[in-house]
């Protein structure tokens, strides 16, 4: 554990417990702006509904991603992996907007928009971390394992999965990273997250609402790359 | 699902309630015999399976709309599953055939030509969706002809300067891991938010340079979304470019620099070739994401399919939210097809 990478996480907790006092601050920095503080909910409330989108969206993907990944690597699931490749070159292909406004008609408004849209999206860095991880394991170690005289499962638990962690983490966090700034735009689709003052300052033309959400966005976003960094520290490469 | 007009929350109708099964049975049967032909035949029989059930929407909505001109007959979710699991299982069997980018190519133009045959039959006229799109065709065009516009403004100039930035920190790798963390730190800076912000600047520059604002830049309108948009493709570009110009093995260019190459023909004649399908995957992801990030242009004033798409989300029209996602999605992946196949044809040349 590296103190060092909890350091965006204070600055996260420090930007939600500064910002409601900085009210003249923005009224100065717009001086056009009737009400320069978003006050409509308060900004930890937000922040909570925004982490628990991300939540919610990133366990389901992780099940998916790291199930799916392993199916795909064990020998003779060809189909599993034709299957996977499609999906996932599906997934990433169509933007989130869209999966969320296609999913509003059948969903309805709120969060299961940008819950559909975000597990769709933060499955596909997991499965390529884990495919991509399981792969790099060594053929000589596998052949050791076996002859050994271990189970196929034996050798999955404490030989694959602990020599693949670390990369499957790393896809974790580029996951959750891309969860956090993609999870504003489900505020089109109306759920309550972060997106929320933004899309209010975008449609009553109040710069500063907009910039108090993009704000807490970067900086949680910031936090949950620290915050895993933590866990697995090696540099997640950009999407 | 049925609606008596076009933004009444409508009401399920079931399998059962309404007599289709001219094209239903056919394509229950199509999906049944798919699972047992082999390759091509397989797929061949999930695409008739996905226009008999197509005909079948078309044929109930014929049925329960065709009195009312208002009316609305939309896909519920089951109709929406059923069209996704035969668009895979037919993608499937394309691949299970062995089949190359050409053929899949062909299948792709085969179910279009498939759609557009049952339009001009008025096979699917009376679907809500195809309703709403005759109602809107001058808008559909605009969408389009602007949605094109707004991602070619904002990803020629990407590509250039993304591509020179690579370069760069290539050429120099000290000054990489700054140039490389501005554009990283960007991209964590919510879409909607990076263009709103730029309204207000971009107005007030218009507002002391009345010329630049005779050119369009104003601040609401295509400049923030073009703008924006442009400084999100920036890390995709960049880094695919500095991945290119180091993909080339390290023997490799041994082998050229003992060949007594000079540098510039090192970098023309090995480093760009074998970089080639790298540099392509970044321009794949480039455009695939400008397509995506451009549609929330339309929130600051900018064309496209956005502005359907956040029309209909605003008068909760679910056929006109679809007239503007469904376009979307078909762009996407459509670009994306076509710069893998690109991509498979370097890499086997």
């Amino acid at each position: 554990m590296r103190w060092g990478a909890l350091l965006p996480v204070l600055l996260f907790a420090a930007g939600l417990l500064a910002l409601p006092l900085l009210g003249p601050g923005f009224a100065a920095l717009f001086p056009d702006v009737a009400e320069p503080l978003y006050r409509r909910e308060a900004f930890g409330t937000l922040a909570l509904a925004h982490a628990g989108l991300v939540l919610a969206s990133l366990l389901p993907a992780a099940a998916i991603g790291i199930g799916l990944g392993i199916a795909a690597t064990r020998p003779g699931a060809r189909e599993v992996r034709a299957v996977a490749d499609a999906l996932v070159g599906f997934a990433q292909a169509v933007p989130p907007v869209a999966v969320i406004t296609i999913a509003v008609p059948v969903l309805g408004f709120g969060a299961a928009p940008a819950l559909l849209a975000l597990v769709c999206y933060a499955t596909l860095p997991v499965l390529r971390g884990t495919t991509g991880a399981l792969a790099t394991v060594p053929p000589e170690v596998l052949d050791a394992a076996r002859g050994a005289g271990m189970t196929p499962r034996q050798i999955l638990w404490q030989v694959e999965l602990p020599l693949a962690a670390t990369p499957i983490l790393v896809g974790l966090r580029v996951a959750a990273v891309l969860a956090v700034a993609t999870a504003a735009v489900g505020a089109v689709a109306g759920a309550t997250c972060l997106g929320t003052p933004i899309i209010a300052g975008l449609v009553n033309g109040n710069p500063a609402w907009v910039l108090q959400g993009a704000l807490l966005t970067g900086l949680m976003a910031f936090a949950v790359d620290g915050l895993l960094g933590a866990l697995a520290p090696v540099s997640a490469s950009p999407p | 699902m049925l609606a008596p007009n076009r933004i009444v929350p409508p009401r399920g109708i079931g399998v059962g309630d309404v007599p289709v099964w001219t094209f239903l049975a056919p394509a229950a049967f199509a999906a049944m015999a798919a699972a047992l032909l082999p390759g091509r035949g397989a797929a061949l029989a999930y695409g008739l399976a996905l226009c008999g059930l197509l005909g079948g929407l078309g044929a109930a909505a014929t049925l329960l709309t065709g009195v009312n001109p208002a009316g609305r007959l939309g896909p519920a979710a089951g109709s929406w599953v059923a069209i996704g699991a035969l668009l895979l299982a037919m993608r499937l069997a394309m691949g299970r055939a062995g089949s190359g980018t050409a053929a899949r190519a062909i299948a792709a133009l085969l179910l279009v030509a498939a759609l557009w045959a049952m339009l001009v039959l008025g096979l699917i006229d009376d679907l809500g969706l195809v309703r709403e799109a005759a109602a809107r065709g001058p808008e559909l065009r605009a969408a389009l002809s602007g949605h094109l516009a707004l991602v070619a403004a904002a990803l020629l100039p990407a590509l250039a300067i993304g591509a020179a930035l690579g370069a760069l920190s290539f050429a120099a790798p000290r000054a990489a891991p700054m140039t490389m963390g501005i554009l990283a730190a960007l991209q964590v800076i919510p879409a909607i938010a990076l263009f709103a912000l730029l309204i207000e600047p971009l107005a007030a520059l218009g507002r002391a340079m009345p010329l630049l604002r005779e050119a369009g830049l104003r601040g609401i309108g295509g400049a923030p979304a073009v703008i924006g948009v442009f400084l999100y493709l920036l890390l995709p570009v960049a880094a695919a470019t500095r991945a290119a110009l180091g993909s080339a093995p390290a023997a490799a260019v041994d082998a050229a620099r003992g060949l007594g190459f000079a540098p510039a023909q090192l970098l023309l004649r090995v480093r760009l070739p074998l970089g080639a399908p790298v540099f392509l995957g970044g321009l794949r992801t480039a455009s695939v994401q400008a397509v995506g990030l451009v549609t929330l242009g339309a929130l600051v004033g900018a064309g496209g399919f956005g502005v359907l798409m956040f029309q209909g989300l605003g008068q909760f029209a679910p056929d006109l939210i679809l007239l503007g996602a469904l376009p979307v999605a078909a762009l996407a992946l459509v670009l994306d097809a076509a710069l893998r196949a690109v991509e498979d044809g370097l890499v086997r040349a």
